[in-house]
This record gives structure tokens, sequence and C-alpha cells, in this order.
């Protein structure tokens, strides 16, 4: 029981990294990742809706299986996704209007994310149980936020450097998430 | 129907190549580039749902009202992404077994949703189903070419880069030289225009 | 007031006409669209000829039929599948037997499993006796290739994972890394998960219960 569960939280944060080595979830890893702050912001709103979704889904599907609807998994999956990110925000905005504002921009951008429906489509294809899958859920997003956190950090020192202009951008953080994703391969015992 | 408008899009799965330019569908681009099979099988799929889909919202433009337009969107996209989906795990299963994760993930591939919400909201259906064609055939042809050098450095013995690391980095040196070659060309154009 | 009132009842009428719409059609197509079934074909038999030899060679192996494809209720294949697997697209895909020749009554499965997250699944196929123990393992498909290190898949390592696996009932990855001295840990992750699931599928074979 125990080690099932601390392999699937190694797992999800540093040994199969939804960004390093599933590569899902880029867009907003390349796009909110300039500044420290908004990377842990997007990080932590990105984990709520994954763990959310995650378990909502993981009902659903018990639902769909047992009226043979699997077909339908797509789409109510994605629409569940979007509801929730709308309620989110409804939610967020009456309750907790600070938290609301700090990660309001990043809120719209989470239904399009992949790395939710990536998720919510894997932890229901391992036939995970509810804690299992909440556990999983909750470790994916630490390791989004994680990735997040240390592209951050060396993005903001990229920025003050000297780089040959058509590099500038998008380039240079695709060949720095690169550099670090090697790094990654070395927790899972991989020889090169 | 507007003819510099319908050349416009004609031309936008170069011009403003959805890989290259506008940094869309990063995930599957990297994920699915590892052999060149693999990438024309996902870049077909996905260029086939855009058209569809394109064609689709454009002909619904004026019966869907505003305020649902983004959920009625995902709808028909998730619609016909799961029509690709049996459609390939019935008549290509090899490919299917190798691609399957990402299939279900072309709904959320902010190329589809992009071009709905941008382009075919706005346009008549012939420039919306062109603008299609010309970014589905756009995706198609960075992911191939992405595929093929991956492919290429693996098959040299350079295995990383048929990795997730390897991906990252090929797509940061391609959008680089993309970079610097529609540089020159605009560079190459203002000293025409200078010129005459 | 009315107005809204009339917006808000069509934006309802639009969304749920668009969304009957779009169901029944995937209804439709679920249920008119060919599913794919596998089937023995020559790649499969010399494969098979090569781990549990006919006596005859490949083309007359498949045409005269010395191997068959067990046909298995799908709905409980998946149900065993789910109940049984190690991760995400652990699965047993077909069932074959030898029914004439030198090694006639032995089971084949062929089964697949994840090796590193990246790469298309790992598809085995191994040779179970009908004592349930292991006589040999062969690799239909996989990509994970990386020259020059000990990996699972080269020639050396794979020839003593095949001298590991020989009469075995269970088997573990620690094993075959042990044994083969294989240094890439999702490969023999998914070699191990491959054969172990094929390892569990006879039984229930065997007892006519799938």
């Amino acid at each position: 029981m125990w080690t099932a569960i601390i392999t699937i939280v190694i797992s999800g944060i540093i040994t199969d990294n939804i960004i390093f080595s599933q590569t899902l979830g880029i867009c907003p890893f390349l796009g909110v990742s300039k500044k420290l702050d908004s990377a842990v912001g997007m990080g932590l709103a990105v984990t709520f809706v994954i763990v959310l979704s995650s378990v909502v889904c993981h009902f659903l599907y018990m639902l769909l299986e047992l009226l043979e609807l699997t077909y339908l998994q797509t789409i109510l999956f994605i629409l569940i996704i979007a509801a929730l990110v709308q309620l989110l925000d409804i939610v967020l905005k009456r309750v907790s209007p600070s938290l609301y504002t700090s990660l309001g921009v990043y809120l719209a951008l989470i239904t399009t994310n992949c790395a939710v429906l990536g998720t919510a489509n894997s932890v229901v294809a391992n036939g995970y149980g509810l804690l299992e899958t909440f556990i999983a859920a909750l470790s994916v997003g630490l390791g989004f936020t994680l990735a997040l956190i240390l592209m951050a950090g060396v993005r903001e020192k990229v920025a003050r450097s000297s780089i040959p202009k058509p590099f500038h951008g998008f380039p240079i953080a695709l060949i720095i998430a690169g550099i670090m994703a090697m790094a990654f391969y070395g927790f899972g015992g991989l020889s090169f | 129907m507007n003819k510099s408008r319908l050349k416009d899009a004609a031309l936008g799965g170069i011009l403003s190549n959805p890989v290259f330019v506008l940094v869309l569908g990063m995930c599957p681009t990297i994920a699915q580039s590892n052999t060149v099979v693999n990438a024309f099988g996902l870049g077909a799929a996905t260029a086939i749902v855009l058209i569809v889909s394109n064609l689709t919202i454009s002909l619904l433009r004026k019966v869907i009202p505003d305020k649902v337009r983004l959920p009625a969107y995902i709808v028909i996209i998730a619609t016909f992404v799961t029509l690709v989906q049996m459609l390939m795990s019935g008549l290509l299963p090899d490919l299917y077994s190798s691609i399957s994760k990402f299939i279900p993930l072309i709904v959320v591939n902010c190329i589809i949703l992009g071009r709905a919400e941008s382009f075919a909201s706005k346009n008549d259906v012939l420039t919306s189903t062109v603008d299609g064609v010309s970014m589905g055939l756009g995706f198609l042809l960075a992911i191939c070419l992405l595929g093929a050098v991956r492919q290429g450095l693996g098959i040299i013995g350079l295995t990383l880069f048929t990795r997730p690391a390897g991906g990252f980095m090929v797509l940061g040196f391609l959008m680089a030289l993309f970079n610097y070659l529609t540089k020159l060309y605009h560079d190459r154009h203002k000293s025409l225009l200078k010129g005459a | 007031m009315k107005n809204s009132t009339k917006n808000t009842l069509r934006c309802v009428i639009a969304l749920s006409v668009i969304s009957v719409v779009c169901v029944a059609l995937l209804a439709v197509a679920n249920r008119f669209l060919p599913k794919y079934k596998p089937s023995l074909d020559l790649n499969t038999v010399t494969l098979i000829n090569g781990i549990v030899p006919s006596g005859v060679d490949d083309k007359t192996a498949l045409d005269e039929g010395y191997y068959e494809m067990l046909v298995l209720d799908d709905k409980k294949l998946a149900d065993f599948n789910k109940n049984n697997r190690a991760e995400a697209n652990n699965a047993v895909l077909a069932v074959y037997r030898a029914v004439k020749g030198d090694n006639a009554g032995a089971y084949i499965v062929e089964a697949q499993a994840q090796g590193y997250a990246g790469n298309d699944p790992i598809v085995m196929l191994t040779a179970i006796d009908e004592d349930g123990a292991i006589i040999s393992v062969v690799t239909k498909k996989q990509t994970e290739n990386s020259p020059g290190t000990n990996g699972i898949f080269e020639e050396k390592q794979f020839a003593l994972l095949v001298e590991y696996v020989k009469g075995k009932t269970s088997i573990d990855g620690s094993g075959i890394s042990a044994s083969t001295g294989a240094t890439s840990s999702y490969s023999v992750g998914g070699v191990a998960n491959a054969i172990g699931i094929s390892l569990k599928v006879i039984p229930e074979v065997k007892g006519g219960s799938l």
C-alpha cells in the first residue's frame, strides 16, 4: 500500500514529470515562466484544477463504464474541466478576492492546458481508486509547479545575458527546457 | 467574399506558421515527433479535425449564440476528435497504439480552438475552410520536419534526440532558424521597396 | 427582463441541440465503424516459430494452421486487463496456441507494456507451456533502443533474459536487471510487466473464464 503510494508520488513529481518526461502542459510552461511569482501562482492554480477535475472525472468514468458509454469520455471530460474552471472563477471572485486577483489571469488559460485533460485520462486509464487518483493528481500538479519554478529561476537570469537575436524568447526557453529535461533523466536511472 | 482575405488565409500556414510563429500546440509537437511516422499520424489527425471543425463552426456561426459559443465549439471539436479516434483505432491499429495518448488531447490543442474563435467564427465557409487547410498543413509540415530531424539524429546514434529533451532542443533551434529566415525575408522586402 | 429570458432560452436550446446531434453522431459511429481485431499474420508466426518451433517452415506453419488464435470475449479480456495491469497501457492483446507440430499444446501470449514514457509501448510474445512455466520470450515491437548501453534489447542482454525466464512461473524487474546486467530501468520494467501479465492470463484461459 505505502510503497505503491510512494511510487506514485515520486514518479508524478520527478521521474515521470509532466513537463520534462510526458511533455504535457508546455504552452503555460513557456508562457508563464518569465517571472518567479507568476510561476508559483500558475503552478498552484493548475494543481488545484488537476486534483479537482481528476477526482470528478474518476467518478464520471465509473458511471460511463456502467452505462457502456465510454466513447463519450473525451467530450464529457473536457466539458467538466471547462465547467470546473468557470465555477472556480466565480467562487474565487466571491470568496477570496485577493486570491482571485493573483490567480485570475491564469484561470482562463487552464481549460486548454493539456496537462489537466492528460492527467484525467491517465488516472482513468490506470484504473486508480479514489485515494490513488487524488495522490497521483496532486503529485502531477506539484511536478508541474516544480518545473515552472525551476524554469522561471533560470529565465530571470537569462533575460539579462546577451544571446543571439534569433534565439530571443521561445527558442532559448526551449533549449533551456531541453537541458533541464536531461537533468531529470538522471532520476530515472537511465544511461546514455 | 473577400479576395485578399482568402489569399491571406491560404498563406497563413507558412507566414504565421502555428508552430514556429504562433507557438501553439507545443505539447503534441514535442511528444509525438520522435519518429516521422508518428509525427505524420498526429499531424494528419490534427489537420483533419482542424479543417472539419473550421468548416462546421463557420457554417453554424450565425446559429450559435455568442454567450455559449465556447462550450459549443468544445462540443463540436470533441465530437470530431472522437470520430477520428474511432476511425484510426479501427483502420490503423499499429499507428494508433503509438499515438493513442495524444489523440484525445487534440481537443485542447490551442491551434484548433484558437482558429475557431479568431477566424472561423467571423468568416464565410470557403475562407474558413481554406484557413483550416492552410493552418493544418502548416502544422503537419512543422511536426514532420521536427520528426525527420529527430529521427535522423537518432539513426546516427544520438538517441537522446528521440527523447523529449532532444525534442525541446531541436524545436528551439528550428524556431531560431525560422526567426532568422523570416527576418532575412522581411529585410530584403524592405530594401527592395526602398530601391523602388 | 423578457428579452433576457428569451436570450437565455435561445442559448440553452442551441447548446442542447448541438450536444444531442453530436452524441447521436458518436453513438451511430460507435455502432457501425469497424473495430480492430488482432490476427495471426506471417510476421507473428515467424516470431512464434522462432521460440516454440513447430518443425516446419514459417509459411507452412501459417498456411496449414500449426498455430491458431484463441477466440476470447472482448469484454472479459478488457476486464482482466483492467484488474491485472501494472500501469496504464499494460494489456494482453491476444492469446495463440500451438495445435500441431513439435511444441503442440504451448500457449503464446501477445502483451504490451510501457517502457520509457515518451516511447511506444513494448510488445512481447511469451510462450508458456501447459504447466504455466515460460518456454521462451521474443520482442514483437519496441522503440527503446539506445545503442552502446546495456539496454535489455541489446543482443547479449536479451539472450541472458531468455536464459533467465526459462521455466519461471512468476517474474520481477529487479531479478531481470540482476541477471542480465541491463541498466535501462524503464525498459526492463516494461518487459517485466508485459511478461507478468502474460503469465497471469494463462490460468484464466485454461479455466475457460475468458
